[in-house]
């Protein structure tokens, strides 16, 4: 088989090609990659040996090896009969069967048609070795977050401050509160303080202006008791005149932040108060463990009512209770217990006449109907058991004296002991018969009186009520009196005191009753007493307690004027 | 000496001056702190606590600046490099005057929002000055005076010379050097970028190939030998180019986060303080 081979070259300008002929003579005609082909592809696409063409007679047969196939006219063959005019494909090569030349048993050209371009171009185009976005550009991102933040953090809580309620206008709970009412939270620097955890997302109820703080006379919208520290026209060192609130009471710190219990708050005056307040008469004090002694506000006199604040450890005058009461509280706290007039004994404990208030912090008052009266009766009249004189007004006594034996002489069954000294022979007739004629009244009653005032001024009367009371006579009315009871509410004015946590602790810890013979004695314990267990604010081995523990700041007493705030 | 000048370094310009600049902050900020001890818990509305918000947005703004600055090509280079010392450690310091101006108050807030904003930027900010600091040099050893773009153009000849050289082998490794002429590339997606390692390479399979199992047949074709020396030349370019790749990324990467969070920290920032002024 003798075959021509066109190589058909660069095109040139005219659009004709550079033609190199090639004869080859073979019995079979192999296309390929591979040297001992007759005709030599180069490139890599191309297997070592990729088509076969043979002559089987006069007609040109075409067979592919390996895995490859070819097209003949764009049909898709491994094995094909090819005349001339047909155009086969073989990878990135043209073959064309062309009319027969001179004595070739066929004519072909071939054309490189699909080389591999330029590589270098397709490596740098397959490969991406920029970097300038990830997802977005740094720019995109800046801006993705840049609006995303100003989003959450102004135009959310913008859009809640503007469109909420604000404070003139009437909520009712029902009504939802504004678009995106709780967007503005996110402004919030901290947790509230747990008393004003209850406003919520409602931040205008205090802020009520933009750019303003917050105003004293939101606080006393609710807290209109919160008075001066100290009366400024005597100590205007201490007036809170011009003072915001906010200036001490930090909301948004939590608990933390809203009452300063800082000792070094208090202390920065008090630990040297003169410099500060002249009139002052207060004692210096730094902390709880220089604490000093307590002062308990006494009555002075009580005519006209006088008080005096006396330091309770001193020895002359030493301070004295005047109440105008006589109780012995170490006979009623024998370890034996006390007699009652029954015969029988009962030991008895603080607790039965001191009962603790609700809650505990303080004590209510002594009474006589509940704490005296099962011993202590006021019986007057044996012929009248079921009797016993009112306790708690001596007006009222008196006159239920009287009544008692007015009712004797006018109903009579009274009998008479042998010594009484009133006209015998006027009221022996009584207690046989009820009193008839005028006369017969008026001395009955002239009887009673003269019982009364026996009673009243004797041993059931004056006697009975001095056990206990404080008995003044009235020189011009020839009469005498209770002496007006005065029992302190609070010893310490200036201070609170909270009896509930100590409830654990026996009374007698700090208060040493059962030694007081006199109702005279002051039963408060000495400061010393409590710096057992207190310590200041910086101690490490005692109760950590701070001024505030027993101190108030604000003076309830001293209210501010609120116009001016 | 007149060459050290030209590389000394931005972190120890003028003898750390800005670094002892920032130190002196930090210092006075630190004392000032403990001497404080407000009445209440330590809070950003103290006159202490307002002091340091205060140099601390003044920081924030100028720092950002920075990204302005550098911009302003006109200005000597010099300069710039005093910028960017100052930059470094002033940032530093910014962590510590705004969290002692936060008094560690920390919540789901917006104040929390910018200050965590404040640290992520630095934190960004300190991976830059580390990547700034070692990779420059790595990529100057790895490109050996080679740029990319020369690089790649070596790795297309070698192709040729290899394709050429494989043109008689069997079609197993003809069609691998085939793929891996046709179908090998540098970088890629960002974590092709970063990892080069992980990247399915074809020029490593043909060369993994043929030495795994044409290697005996390289002692009598003297082609088979030249294709594999050709390989490993090929292959030491391509890890190379690749390690070029990741180490441009490598130096803007941090900056696709620096500054994004650092406007997103003005955003912030920006908030913060709106929002302490509304609801005084």
């Amino acid at each position: 088989m003798k075959i021509l081979v066109r190589h058909l070259l660069k095109k040139t300008r005219s659009g004709g090609y550079a033609k190199r002929n090639e004869e080859i003579e073979s019995p079979v005609l192999r296309f390929g990659r591979g040297s001992e082909c007759e005709v030599h592809l180069t490139d890599p696409r191309i297997l070592l040996i990729q088509l076969e063409i043979t002559e089987r007679s006069g007609e040109l047969h075409l067979e592919s090896q390996g895995n490859s196939d070819f097209q003949v006219n764009d049909q898709i063959l491994t094995k094909s009969t090819v005349k001339p005019g047909d155009e086969i494909c073989v990878g990135p090569y043209d073959i064309k069967i062309l009319d027969n030349e001179d004595d070739y048993d066929a004519v072909l050209s071939i054309e490189y048609s699909r080389p591999l371009g330029d590589e270098l171009e397709a490596f740098k185009k397959r490969s991406n070795t920029k970097f300038d976005s990830l997802g977005l550009s740094t720019r995109g991102w800046a801006w993705l977050l840049f609006v995303g933040i100003i989003t959450v953090g102004v135009l959310g809580p913008l859009t809640a401050y503007t469109t909420k309620y604000k404070k003139s206008e009437t909520v009712s709970n029902t009504k939802k509160n504004g678009l995106l009412a709780a967007a503005d939270k996110i402004w919030l620097s901290g947790p509230h303080s747990s008393v004003h955890a209850h406003f919520g997302d409602r931040c205008e109820t205090c802020h009520t202006d933009a750019f303003q703080q917050v105003e004293n006379k939101v606080c006393f919208d609710c807290h209109d008791d919160a008075g001066h520290h100290a009366d400024p026209a005597i100590f205007p060192s201490a007036s809170l005149d011009g003072q915001q609130c906010q200036d001490c009471h930090k909301e948004h710190n939590g608990d933390e932040g809203l009452l300063i219990t800082s000792e070094r708050f208090c202390s920065n005056c008090h630990s040297k108060i003169q410099n500060f307040a002249e009139n002052s008469k207060l004692k210096n004090v730094s902390d709880f463990d220089e604490h000093p002694q307590f002062r308990p506000t006494l009555i002075k006199t009580h005519q006209p009512l006088v008080f005096e604040r006396m330091t309770i450890d001193q020895k002359n005058p030493k301070p004295v209770d005047r109440s105008n009461l006589k109780f012995p509280h170490n006979k009623h706290l024998k370890e034996n217990g006390i007699r009652h007039p029954d015969g029988t004994r009962t030991v008895i404990q603080c607790g039965f006449c001191h009962e603790p208030e609700t809650g505990g912090v303080a004590m209510l008052p002594v009474s006589f109907e509940k704490h005296c009266s099962s011993c202590h009766d006021l019986k007057f009249e044996p012929q009248a058991p079921d009797k016993e004189i009112p306790h708690g007004n001596i007006t009222l006594a008196k006159e239920y004296v009287i009544g008692t034996y007015a009712e004797f002489a006018l109903r009579g069954n009274f009998i008479e002991s042998d010594n009484f000294k009133n006209d015998a022979s006027t009221f022996r007739k009584l207690i046989n018969d009820k009193p008839k004629t005028k006369e017969e009244k008026k001395a009955a009653l002239e009887w009673a009186e003269a019982k009364t005032k026996e009673i009243i001024d004797g041993r059931y009367g004056r006697g009975l009520c001095g056990e206990c009371h404080q008995i003044n006579d009235n020189v011009k009315t020839a009469s005498w009196d209770i002496a007006t009871v005065h029992v302190p509410k609070k010893w310490l004015p200036k201070s609170h005191f909270n009896h509930e946590p100590h409830k654990d602790r026996e009374c007698t810890t700090c208060h040493n009753a059962k030694k007081s013979e006199k109702a005279t004695d002051i039963l408060l314990p000495s400061i010393a007493t409590c710096q057992e267990c207190h310590g200041g604010e910086s101690t490490t081995s005692k109760v950590r307690s701070t001024c505030t523990e027993c101190h108030g700041f604000h003076r309830a007493d001293l209210v501010m004027p609120k116009e001016e705030m | 000496m007149n060459s050290r000048n030209v590389h000394e370094s931005f972190l120890i310009y003028k003898g750390l001056k800005f670094f002892w600049y920032a130190i002196a902050l930090v210092f006075i900020s630190i004392v000032l702190y403990i001497m404080h001890n407000p009445l209440v818990e330590p809070n950003g509305g103290s006159w202490l606590g307002y002091t340091l918000g205060v140099i601390s947005a003044v920081l924030v703004l100028w720092l950002t600046w920075f990204g302005i600055r550098k911009r302003q090509y006109a200005l000597s280079a010099t300069k710039l490099k005093v910028w960017l010392s100052a930059h470094i450690y002033l940032g530093l310091a910014l962590v510590v005057t705004a969290t002692l101006h936060s008094g560690f108050q920390i919540g789901w807030n917006i104040h929390s929002i910018a200050y965590v904003f404040m640290l992520l930027t630095v934190l960004s900010g300190v991976i830059g000055v580390y990547i700034y600091a070692r990779y420059p040099k790595l990529m100057t050893k790895n490109r050996a005076g080679l740029s990319l773009d020369e690089m790649m153009g070596q790795i297309s000849e070698l192709d040729q010379d290899i394709l050429k050289a494989g043109q008689q082998l069997p079609e197993e490794i003809n069609t691998a050097l085939f793929n891996a002429a046709t179908k090998t590339s540098i970088g890629g997606n960002i974590i092709e970028k970063l990892y080069p390692k992980n990247i399915n390479c074809p020029t490593l399979e043909a060369r993994n190939l043929i030495e795994k199992k044409f290697a005996d047949m390289g002692l009598r074709d003297q082609n088979i030998s030249k294709v594999i020396a050709l390989l490993a030349k090929k292959t030491k370019l391509l890890r190379r180019a690749r390690r070029d790749v990741q180490i441009k990324v490598i130096l803007r990467i941090w900056l696709f986060f620096h500054i994004p969070l650092a406007i997103g920290l003005l955003a912030a920032l920006f908030s913060h303080i709106l929002s302490v002024f509304f609801y005084w």
